[in-house]
């Protein structure tokens, strides 16, 4: 199934918007991210640590920056790579159809 | 084969194992703490929740040796691939007044799980005195409140943690203890007993003491072993102890001879991580920024840079006219500090501003209106 998000030009690169779960549909809230190599990527919001919203996270690179207790995650795979966080984060597929963001959900 | 023998599994044993496991590192690991299953100890004052780090399976899939004990005798590297990790952290101060020992400290599993229990065993709220008012009195005054119980938090001063987050911010979190029902004294405690408290000449009936008056670096086996020590474990930037090239020390228990001694999370994380470059023989990875944080009553406050190089202070307020934020600057003008409450990303955009030695106008600091990732930027 796939969410249609908005158009790709109202993200701005270095940015985030949050995908909530009771619009898409989705099992989850998700992040979708405009990554600073230009892409878009998408990950759970939820953090795996504690609770706190990835999409309010500091993007630098292909990196999020947890917005509490700073556990970074690789955009692209969803990888955690610094702690207190140790699980990683599920991954979206996100592509951009036509001018608009496509969420696989 | 090589080793490396880490005692201590707090974050600094923990995250050095981690990190040489990542690294693939291919010699034998073994970890000792007569505390069992490695758990962080921000959770414990916070939630009284106790956190292991990893599963037991974790140690098992990475043929780590996991060892429930005391160590008391330093087993010194005898090989030149053999390596010694001291990560023994801190213990908490304790009072020196009569009946000391009626006070109970906040420092371990064990303490987190008795203070959790004699919580819930009172049915109309127990009478909780804490003594100290710095980030882990504080954070547990909040949990005892949030648990039902009656809580009297006392401090020496009425902005505590000044030290850390500037005088300004340190005295507001200080007053929001009370509009959420902490009484809060300033004054002394001069002597405890079965049940109660003596502070300032006052007698205050408690169920439950605790005190949280800071810790001191555990030294004991590095010192009994002749190691160089003076307010920490004494090491170089590679973490080698300045008496011992083959042992080295990390986290809270460690100092860099001629620097101050970091006693936060991240820091000990990080001296992991210099620390598994030595042992690994890589260029060591770049120190960050200070930075810890503190979560109470609903509130999460953060610190980043160094305090104690602020000559002035520019405040940011929020629409209720509440601190949110204080830079520190230092004699020269230049942002050396901040501190917040619910920055959100503003102490990631501090951390950068300070890392390429921006400092922002003024006027931009001061405005709300300015998020953290226009700081420093020209205005539009
Ligand atoms: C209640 C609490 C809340 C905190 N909250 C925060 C926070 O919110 N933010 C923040 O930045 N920091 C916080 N801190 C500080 C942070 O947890 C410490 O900086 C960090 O734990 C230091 O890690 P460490 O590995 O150096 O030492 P420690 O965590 O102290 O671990 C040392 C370990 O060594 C073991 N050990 C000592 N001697 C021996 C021996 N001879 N043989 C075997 N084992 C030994 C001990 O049993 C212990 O498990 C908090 C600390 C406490 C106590
Ligand atoms: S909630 Fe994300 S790192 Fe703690």
């Amino acid at each position: 199934m796939s969410y249609r998000v908005g158009p790709a030009d109202q993200l701005p690169e270095g940015e985030a918007l949050l995908v909530e779960a009771k619009d898409s549909g989705a099992v989850e809230d998700i992040a979708v991210f405009h990554a600073e190599d230009g892409n878009f990527y998408a990950l759970q919001d939820e953090c795996t640590h504690e609770v706190a919203s990835l999409s309010e996270g500091w993007i630098d690179g292909c990196e999020v920056e947890c917005p509490l207790h700073s556990s970074s995650f690789d955009l692209r795979t969803g990888k955690v790579l610094c702690m207190p966080a140790t699980k990683d984060a599920r991954t979206y597929k996100v592509s951009v159809v036509d001018g608009n963001l496509e969420l696989d959900i | 084969m090589s080793s490396v023998h880490i005692i201590g599994a707090g974050v600094a044993g923990y995250t050095l194992a981690r990190e040489l496991v990542s690294r693939n590192y291919a010699g034998s690991i073994s970890i000792s703490d007569a505390q069992g299953l490695p758990y962080d100890r921000p959770p414990l004052s916070k939630s009284l929740q106790v956190e292991p780090f990893a599963p037991v399976s974790w140690y098992r899939e990475h043929r780590i040796n996991l060892v429930q004990e005391e160590i008391t005798q330093l087993p010194l590297p005898t090989a030149d691939d053999d390596w010694v990790v001291l990560a023994t952290g801190t213990i908490p101060r304790t009072l020196d007044i009569p009946g000391a020992e009626f006070a109970r400290s906040l420092h371990t599993a064990a303490d987190a799980r008795h203070l959790a229990r004699a919580l819930e065993d009172g049915m109309f709220g127990q009478r909780v005195l804490i003594i100290g008012a710095g980030l882990v009195g504080a954070e547990f005054a909040s949990t005892a409140r949030m648990l039902g119980a009656q809580v009297t938090l006392v401090s020496s001063s009425n902005a505590p943690l000044a030290h850390v987050l500037g005088e300004d911010l340190a005295e507001q979190l200080h007053a929001e203890h009370r509009t959420h029902g902490i009484t809060t004294i300033t004054g002394a405690v001069t002597e405890l007993g079965p049940g109660y408290a003596i502070v300032s000449g006052t007698r205050h009936e408690a169920d439950l003491i605790v005190a949280a008056i800071g810790v001191e670096p555990d030294t004991a086996l590095a010192e009994r072993s002749g190691l160089d020590v003076e307010n920490g474990i004494l090491v170089d930037a590679g973490q080698r102890s300045t008496s011992h090239r083959q042992v080295l020390a990390a986290g809270d228990a460690a100092r860099e001879a001629g620097q101050a001694r970091a006693v936060h999370w991240e820091a000990a994380m990080e001296d992991a991580a210099i620390a598994a470059s030595t042992i690994l023989g890589t260029p060591a990875p770049a120190r960050s920024i200070p930075w810890f944080w503190s979560d109470r009553h609903d509130t999460h406050v953060e610190t980043v840079g160094d305090f104690s190089k602020v000559a002035s202070v520019v405040k940011r307020h929020n629409r209720r006219g509440k601190i949110q934020t204080v830079f520190g600057l230092d004699e020269s003008g230049a942002l050396v500090a901040a501190s917040m409450i619910d920055g959100g990303l503003m102490s990631k955009a501090v951390r950068k501003l300070m890392a390429r030695g921006i400092t922002p106008g003024i006027e931009q600091l001061e405005d709300p209106q300015i998020g953290p990732r226009e700081l420093g930027r020209p205005a539009p």
